[in-house]
């Protein structure tokens, strides 16, 4: 058996350690998602997440294993992220920018663990091109964003993640062909002789 | 041609995941071979997926696991306490006075604005004071065209008045 199925059985039993270990298992998961979808971070990005687990709590003993759990806790998580991406956006002028980073005591960029054996430089520059990486992602549109993330951060296969967006196979592979031009236009290394711009005439197969 | 080139173009996501056809995969294959531009977009398309790679995981915070289950202690005592719980919280206090009193003082305004039917008790004592007027006009002109009764006694008029009189004072 799945071993967040066995868990949930277990808490439907009133075994409250096994929702402690079935959070330890996909916190750190919800986070980063909250985090790369909504571009929050600190403060903002953690209510988001324990909010996932407070909802999680109250369905769980009505959870029926028809799915995978971590489909059904991806999709919780997008759904509370549009809503209060929604609740930030009405209110952007006195909450969090959706552009993130402003309630986070470090400053802008994310808390990154730096890595000991490189040099100052070798993580101002892991910084910097992180920077231009979470720009890239978060100029695409929404749902757009939504499969990248899911396909190259949480390593989803085209399936699960139909199941998470409530879309079709076309649907989804369309939104990640489109999201992968982007990106490859806005951080490829030849994006200064950009395709199509600089074909050789001859080069026709 | 450029316009090969953008199809190649459209394709190479599609590509790259596996999804073309065997003889579609090999005609781009052989454009590939002698296109050097089209060849760089593969690059890029590759670069950029991997260089994704170097957005970095947030850290949770130390405290997350501490800050849930009392987080979830926090949404129980609100669900215990019900809808109206905001009602308990004392920086609600002002509000909720200057709400009663302002609603006090438009009922008061409207009632006096507003006639109302007497009903009970109080139609009594209303009839009661119609009926020692009537009485009292009698009294003192016991010929008055409006008054049915016109035409009897005085002291027949008098003894009603007591009547009327004391039952406004003591209904």
């Amino acid at each position: 058996m799945d071993e967040d199925l066995e868990l949930i059985e277990r808490f439907k039993t009133g075994d409250q350690t096994a929702f402690d270990e079935l959070m330890q298992r996909h916190y750190r998961s919800v986070l980063n998602l909250v985090y790369r979808f909504t571009g929050a971070t600190g403060q903002p990005a953690e209510d988001l997440a324990q909010d996932v687990f407070l909802r999680i709590y109250r369905a769980l003993p009505r959870f029926e294993a028809r799915a995978r759990f971590f489909t059904y806790l991806y999709k919780v998580t997008m759904n509370l992220c549009l809503k209060e991406r929604a609740r930030w956006a009405r209110h952007r002028s006195r909450t969090v920018s959706l552009d993130g980073h402003w309630d986070d005591p470090e400053g802008p960029g994310p808390r990154t663990i730096p890595d000991p054996a490189g040099s100052a430089q070798d993580r101002f520059e892991r910084r910097e091109v992180a920077g231009e990486v979470r720009e890239a992602v978060m100029e695409l549109p929404e749902e757009q964003r939504a499969a990248v993330i899911l396909h190259r951060f949480h390593h989803l296969s085209y399936e699960e993640i139909t199941e998470v967006l409530g879309i079709s196979l076309p649907a989804v592979k369309s939104r990640l062909h489109r999201a992968k031009l982007s990106l490859q236009k806005r951080l490829g290394e030849g994006t200064g002789e950009s395709l199509g711009e600089t074909r050789q005439p001859e080069a026709a197969g | 041609m450029a316009t090969a080139c953008a199809q190649v173009e459209e394709l190479l996501p599609a590509y790259e995941e596996g999804d073309l056809t065997v003889e579609e995969a090999r005609r781009l294959e052989r454009h590939l071979q002698t296109c050097p531009a089209c060849r760089q977009g593969l690059a890029d398309l590759r670069s950029s997926w991997d260089l994704l790679g170097a957005w970095e995981d947030l850290e949770p915070a130390r405290a997350w696991k501490q800050d849930f289950w009392r987080n979830l202690g926090r949404d129980e005592e609100r669900r215990r306490q019900g809808p109206w719980r905001f009602l308990q919280d004392r920086r609600w206090a002002p509000v909720a006075t200057a709400a009663v009193l302002a609603l006090g003082f438009f009922a008061g305004t409207f009632w006096q604005e507003v006639p109302v039917q007497p009903t009970g008790m109080a139609a009594s004592v209303v009839i009661s004071r119609d009926v020692a007027e009537i009485a009292m006009a009698s009294a003192s002109s016991p010929e008055t065209d409006f008054f049915p009764l016109g035409e009897v006694e005085g002291p027949f008029s008098a003894e009603i008045l007591d009547q009327a009189l004391s039952s406004v004072q003591a209904p």
